[in-house]
């Protein structure tokens, strides 16, 4: 089924992103990157390269290599002949959005035809004409040329609100700069100013990075790096790597051994940069972006206490110095939970499944708000469906009887998140009767829960001897309220260490439960194949860890079911000897696989009659 | 009850009814189509994202570690270039990392005085050549794969 994409056609990098069960996913290009460099070149053998490739090959082939075509959209730019050929901006994006287009079908499996395509909010009629018409030449059909800003409201559902909003959007990349002022109103997204710097990014603060070391360089040493081309390239990776991790931490080291050679031997760099001393280096630069919000506010006749929400986009507003500017200039947290780099295409792609009717495919599914299970030994809850699960759902597992010739069950339906059974909400409780008469641990339960689309919940217990079977249908599960949800779920979390507790509470002492009824099994049914003195080294054990049971000291319960355990095993290493030496067969290896017989069945948990 | 219907005969009474019937069929005809067809193309969706999310969950963990070996380039770079300038002690330590980092999957790329390919080389300086094929006549930088995927490209001296 062809897919519709949403594409940030950038200056300086493109992103495309496609939505997959109505959710937008970005779309790695085949060298595995997110973000392709909008960069085109034709090499000498008349090969097109486009992204990462292109840039290596920059200065070897700078006539035919094209960066920022971006810039000369709507223009009446062409490029010089190549190999017979004017190529005109459009035609040379038209390459970009190609391997944008391949990329993204060889990753879908499927092909990839209509497009949203995102413009700056300033383009003017020739500029998204022009935008248009590469997109025609790579092959898609463009189903709408939206604005940058308004994409990246889009991308966090600003459309979605009742009443009119002002939306401010901060976009700082990694060339261009630009702060826009929307209005939304019925759905409908309206530019009322726009402002900013085409020559301001990313890039700059990189390079005031590396004019310091530079110049620190020169001072402790005398040489200028600045003349040395592969001094330089790794200045410039040291520089954008030191800003990216300036956003985490308060400092950071920019290591560049062997960075350079004197007669007298190699030089090494090593300086460390604090985020208030790379602040300092770029006030000016920060004194551009508020100098540019100041004028959209104005254009747009507002006071900064009419911004509604803030959007950040592009990588560079990563930067505290940045965010810090954004608060103090509107007063308002931004909005930044979605990837800024990806921001743009992401709501592009949404408008891509709108204008599409992806959503028409898809019968919006609801989810289950908290999980659901029965109640088992010990007190615990025992989840059958997990919380945020999809429904439509069925889910079925097999439980047990937990006391020998049990005659029933009881299923109580729990919803929640804590651990403990009483701590949870029960939705409903039922019996499952006249089951035949069974040891412990031998019958099988088979307990399924099946949620239906509109969340009613049906509960069914069966026992696979008898085929006897008794189920509840619960029609409120979904009735509780949003914030009751939510405090449930906090509840949950804030009590997780204890609930944890108690649940290793009950699972030991069910644990130790199961091992004297198995050891008092073993005794009763081979007790005359040793001797009294092999019996008491067991009775002993299973003396002390009874008592133990009763008491309230879970680590005497786990001592004591250890000693027990040890005991145990020696006493099956006994019957195993025992069995050796009375079989005929000689040199039959006595070893054995000895320990207390386990309980790997399938069965996870026994549910007790509570009557 | 309208008096008129008392006086239609059975028959067209009959009629009419299987008409309303077979139009609701053809309704109800109508919508299972639709929901099956959404039903297919969702299940046909899911199976294909399943097999999507096998091979990237591989692609992710080469991709993850991939990272790990990233971060290690410096430490090859140095040794390297440590190496290059006659500083005694380093070749056991280098060549104990660097086949530590071969046997996981990273291989060092030859390059040098091969032609020029973008894929694997980024060039840093350029000379003129006479016109011929551009080839790589210093490696500035080594450039590494890690399991078939270039990790890091080479910084290369370019002719031509």
């Amino acid at each position: 089924m062809a897919k519709a994409v949403g594409i940030d056609l950038g200056t300086t990098n493109s992103v495309v992103s496609v939505l997959e069960a109505g959710e937008p996913v970005v779309i790695p290009n085949s060298e595995g990157a997110r973000t392709t460099p909008s960069i085109v070149a034709f090499s000498k053998a008349g090969e097109v390269l486009v992204g990462e490739v292109a840039k290596r090959q920059a200065i070897t082939n700078p006539d035919r290599t094209f960066r920022s075509i971006k810039r000369q959209m709507g223009t009446t730019w062409t490029s010089d002949d190549i190999d017979g050929k004017k190529y005109t901006p459009q035609e040379i994006s038209a390459r970009t959005l190609m391997k944008l287009k391949r990329d993204a079908e060889a990753y879908l499996g499927d092909t990839v035809t209509d497009a949203v395509i995102t413009v700056p909010a300033y383009f003017d009629d020739a500029q998204r004409t022009a935008t248009k018409e590469a997109g025609a030449i790579a092959g898609l059909n463009v189903l709408r040329i939206i604005n940058e800003p308004t994409a990246a409201a889009l991308a966090y559902g600003l459309d979605k609100s009742s009443h009119d909003e002002t939306i401010l959007v901060f976009d700082l990349g990694g060339g261009t700069f630009d702060v826009s002022v929307l209005e939304i109103g019925d759905g409908v997204f309206e530019v009322k100013s726009t402002h900013g710097d085409t020559h301001l990014g990313g890039d700059d603060w990189d390079q005031r990075i590396i004019d310091w070391l530079t110049q620190q360089f020169k001072s402790a040493h005398g040489i200028d790096l600045a003349q040395d081309r592969m001094a330089v390239q790794r200045l410039k990776e040291a520089a954008e790597k030191a800003k990216i991790e300036l956003s985490q931490t308060q400092q950071t080291q920019i290591n560049l051994p062997f960075i350079t050679a004197t007669a007298e031997g190699p030089l090494h760099l090593d300086e460390s940069l604090t985020r208030s001393k790379f602040q300092e280096m770029t006030a000016d630069l920060v004194e551009r972006c508020r100098v540019a919000f100041d004028q959209a506010i104005k254009d747009a006749g507002l006071t900064k206490s009419q911004i509604d929400h803030v959007i950040l986009v592009g990588g560079s507003t990563r930067m505290p110095a940045v965010q810090e500017l954004v608060f103090n200039m509107t007063g308002k947290e931004p909005n930044k939970s979605v990837n800024p780099d990806e921001v743009v295409a992401i709501g592009a792609a949404v408008q891509a499944g709108v204008l599409k009717g992806d959503v028409k495919d898809i019968l919006l599914l609801d989810v289950t708000p908290l999980s659901l299970g029965i109640e088992t030994k010990g007190g615990v809850m025992t989840k059958l469906i997990e919380r945020n699960t999809t429904i439509p759902t069925r889910r079925t597992e097999v439980f047990t009887t937990a006391d020998d010739n049990q005659p029933s069950v009881e299923i109580n339906v729990l919803q929640g998140e804590r651990e403990m059974a009483s701590y949870n909400q029960s939705l409903g409780k039922f019996n499952l009767v006249d089951l035949p008469p069974a040891q412990r641990g031998m019958p099988q339960i088979e307990v399924t829960f099946d949620i239906d689309a509109n969340g009613i919940v049906h509960v069914s217990a069966k026992d696979r001897a008898t085929s006897k079977e008794q189920s509840m249908t619960i029609t409120s599960s979904s009735s509780l309220s949003k914030e009751k949800i939510e405090e449930m779920i906090r509840d949950a979390e804030s009590h997780a260490e204890d609930d944890k507790r108690r649940r290793e509470e009950a699972e030991v002492r069910n644990n130790a439960d199961s091992l004297v009824y198995q050891t008092e099994k073993v005794l009763k049914e081979q007790g005359d194949k040793v001797t009294e003195e092999e019996k008491a080294a067991v009775e002993g054990p299973l003396g002390i860890l009874k008592t133990a049971i009763a008491g309230n000291n879970v680590d005497d319960i786990k001592a004591a079911t250890e000693t027990l355990m040890g005991a145990s095993q020696a006493f099956s290493q006994k019957l195993y000897e025992t069995a050796a030496r009375d079989s005929e067969a000689a040199g039959t290896s006595a070893s054995g696989a000895s320990g207390a017989p386990s309980d790997d069945d399938i069965v996870d948990a026994e549910i007790v009659d509570e009557q | 009850m309208s008096e008129d219907n008392v006086d239609q005969p059975e028959d067209a009474i009959d009629a009419e009814i299987v008409e309303l019937i077979e139009h609701d069929i053809d309704a109800l005809v109508l919508e299972r189509n639709e929901f099956k067809d959404i039903a297919l193309r969702l299940q046909a969706d899911f199976e294909n994202y399943k097999k999507r999310a096998t091979s990237n969950m591989s692609d992710e963990v080469d991709r993850a570690t991939g990272r790990i070996a990233d971060s290690l380039l410096p430490v090859l770079d140095a040794c390297e270039a440590a190496y290059a300038h006659g500083v005694v002690g380093v070749e056991p330590i280098w060549s104990a990392l660097i086949a530590a980092l071969l046997k996981q999957g990273l291989v060092a790329l030859d390059l040098l005085d091969k032609p020029f390919d973008p894929t694997t080389s980024e060039a840093v300086v350029h000379e003129e050549g006479d016109g011929g094929e551009p080839i790589v006549v210093e490696v500035l930088r080594t450039g590494y794969e890690w399991k078939g995927r270039v990790l890091r490209a080479a910084m290369v001296k370019v002719r031509g």
